[in-house]
């Protein structure tokens, strides 16, 4: 599956001629070189890893944005809010200059700056699910493949059980009864627990058909031990469906996170995060101020459909046999 | 060295074909008895067995240092699986492997590592056998890496003379397998072969999968290897000519057990078992009068299961001499003339090419 043969073959500069005669030092391409090209290609993946560095950015340089706004994530304006309706005062959430998306009703806390810090605890706990997740699945998705019998059995049972499990109500029930030491790491935490069989079970089933291939039986015939194999040998091989599904792993940790903070088991106020906002726009507000439930709702969609597209785009460029280039 | 083990075999009848006290030093590898079972096994939580696969099925050959051994068959007789016994890729059923005078037969997978630099293997797929992730350069160090072997100038410095050694250029150290055409990552397994200067090469159908003109340029560059570096050879294959062109002596495989080695001149100019007969009578003779005038010998019908092999001689049943005696009395491996063991109740000589 790795070895991009047509790739190669298009391939002007290293002309197997030139190398059987050891003609010159011809540049040779990495693998992962000619998946670069191939992604190059991918106007629409492209776009979407634009928007990936974009959010990025924007979590990462919340604090100096809200700065150059002017306005915390937790500072008050009442003097912007309808005291009779609590909704904030000017057309579509108070959007105006000093207050680029509006201000939260209620309270007139500065929506961008919100979201901006939003994004930064919504992209954290996606990512760091999907980094837990992404390693239980390939590490004992790999041992489970390789070494087969008991491991296999278990490991390929537990995935079963917990695939099985109503995850929503699982975490609702497991959020509950944590002890609430640090609530992000608690959800990032549950979110990969949840997540791990995902991919656990696409690294088995193509760990189960490299170890058949003869260059693992080569590096036993030199002397490698299983942890050589497994994880010098195989693994490598499976960085490109690794990362292809942490890219679309990722929006839906951020829609799980969505959902349990929608649900009230996520972050706890005051921190904001983009689920969190959305519930409370959903008890009520959305119906007479639909811009608190616009920014925060277009921030998840913008993020998903980005991730999503990106993952696409990442997924043809690896796999040389997919059609579409 | 190569050479002179053929003539030695042929002309001197006073040498006995099993080793002499005095030559076994000379032996670098001994198997006895080999068999290699796998189960077949029932049932989805007890596994019952049922029955087993007799791929190798009580083999006997030693190897003097330097020579090469052709072992030849059809598809599923089990010489891939011998190469991989006596190579401990698989663990044997029974019998006793003895390499460089240590029974290695029962040795653990651990217990085996650092004997793996003086056994390496050669294997049949050039694309499967190099792993697509790794350059040239990590792929070629690997077992200077994994049994820690010092190198005078450096690991690097070392793979590329395994490179020039095999007739690749140095600055293909940092490329990839994919950049390659078949016959090129075919040196390249070979180069890792030689890495760890290994005694013992088992070369599992090294050419097979090459197209004939490469085939002729991997043969050749074995056999300078060997010149060059006092290799000793089990190259399996199933292409007679080419197994002619580089062993010394030749064992035939049928349904898990040899029924006949020679050296190479003598299988090929008098084989003695039908078996050889009917292999040898297929090859093409490239001279379309000799062709039209020689003898076609037909087997009819498949190879038998291994999984119950015929009783007597396993060749009973597609062999046209067969009789009452070949259902019931399985022939012993008999040494017919000096360096030449058959394993037939009517063994009789032939030429056919």
């Amino acid at each position: 599956m790795t070895v991009p043969l047509e790739a190669t073959a298009s391939d002007e500069t290293a002309d197997p001629e030139a190398i059987y005669q050891g003609v010159g030092a011809v540049e040779g391409r990495t693998p992962w070189q000619i998946a670069w090209l191939r992604l190059r290609r991918d106007k629409v993946a492209i776009g979407g890893g634009g928007v990936i560095l974009l959010l990025v950015l924007f979590a990462l340089l919340a604090p100096v944005l809200t700065r150059l706004e002017g306005y915390g994530p937790y500072v008050f304006h009442q003097n912007l809010i309808d005291p009779t309706f609590q909704t904030p005062l000017g057309g579509f959430g108070g959007v105006s200059s000093k207050h680029w998306f509006g201000v939260e009703p209620g309270t007139g806390r500065d929506m961008f700056a919100r979201i901006a810090y939003g994004a930064q605890v919504s992209l954290l706990i996606a990512v760091g699910a999907t980094a837990v997740s992404v390693f239980l699945g390939a590490t004992l998705g790999t041992i489970a493949a390789y070494v087969g019998g008991f491991a296999d059995t278990l490991v390929s049972r537990t995935m079963d059980v917990i695939l099985a499990f109503p995850y929503l109500l699982f975490a609702l029930a497991l959020v509950a009864v944590a002890p609430d030491f640090n609530r992000k790491l608690l959800l990032i935490l549950i979110i990969a627990g949840i997540s791990w069989p995902y991919i656990g079970r696409i690294i088995r089933g193509q760990a189960l058909s490299l170890r058949e291939r003869e260059f693992v039986e080569a590096a036993r015939s030199m002397g490698a031990g299983s942890w050589y194999i497994m994880f010098r040998e195989i693994l490598p091989n499976l960085v490109a469906p690794i990362l292809v599904y942490s890219t679309l792993i990722i929006p839906t940790n951020i829609l799980t996170e969505t959902a349990l903070s929608f649900l009230g088991v996520g972050v706890q106020p005051p921190t904001s995060s983009w689920g969190e906002m959305m519930s409370e726009a959903a008890s009520g507000y959305f119906q007479i101020d639909p811009a608190y439930m616009i920014f925060p709702g277009g921030a998840i969609f913008i993020t998903v459909l980005a991730f999503n597209l990106f993952g696409d785009g990442l997924q043809d460029a690896l796999d040389p046999r997919s059609s579409r280039r | 060295m190569t050479t002179n083990a053929t003539p030695a075999g042929k002309t001197t009848p006073a040498e006995a074909p099993k080793p002499s006290p005095a030559t076994s030093e000379d032996l670098l590898l001994e198997v006895t008895d080999l068999k290699k079972h796998f189960p077949v096994t029932q049932g989805i939580v007890y596994q019952r067995k049922v029955g087993a696969v007799r791929a190798v099925d009580g083999i006997t050959f030693s190897l003097r240092r330097g020579e090469t051994l052709g072992v030849v068959g059809e598809s599923g007789c089990g010489k891939s699986t011998m190469g991989r016994v006596v190579s401990r890729l698989l663990d044997p059923t029974s019998g006793t492997i003895r390499f460089d005078g240590r029974d290695i037969t029962k040795l653990s997978q651990r217990a085996m590592r650092p004997l793996r630099k003086d056994i390496q293997m050669i294997f049949q797929d050039p694309f499967s056998s190099l792993n697509p992730r790794k350059n040239v350069g990590a792929i070629v160090s690997a077992p200077l890496h994994l049994q820690d072997i010092a190198t005078e100038h450096g690991t690097k410095r070392r793979v590329q003379e395994l490179l020039e050694l095999v007739g690749l250029s140095p600055e293909h150290y940092n490329r990839y397998p994919h950049e390659f055409s078949g016959g090129q990552r075919q040196r390249i397994g070979i180069a890792r072969a030689l890495a760890s200067r290994p005694k013992l090469i088992v070369a599992d159908e090294p050419v097979s999968a090459l197209d004939v003109s490469i085939q002729a340029q991997v043969i050749n560059l074995l056999e300078d290897v060997q010149a060059e570096l006092g290799l000793t050879y089990i190259f399996i294959a199933h292409d007679l000519s080419v197994v002619r062109h580089i062993s010394d002596r030749v064992a035939v495989m049928y349904l898990g057990r040899i029924v006949e080695v020679a050296d190479q001149v003598r299988l090929y100019e008098q084989p003695m078992h039908p078996y050889t007969h009917a292999l040898l009578s297929a090859v093409p003779v490239p001279d379309p009068v000799k062709e039209g005038k020689r003898e076609r010998i037909l087997l009819y019908g498949d190879v038998p299961s291994p999984l119950n092999p015929p009783s007597g001689c396993r060749f009973h049943t597609r062999c046209w001499k067969a009789k009452e005696m070949c259902k019931t009395v399985e022939p012993p491996l008999l040494t017919i003339q000096p360096g030449h063991q058959v394993a037939c109740h009517f063994p009789e000589e032939r030429t056919l090419i």
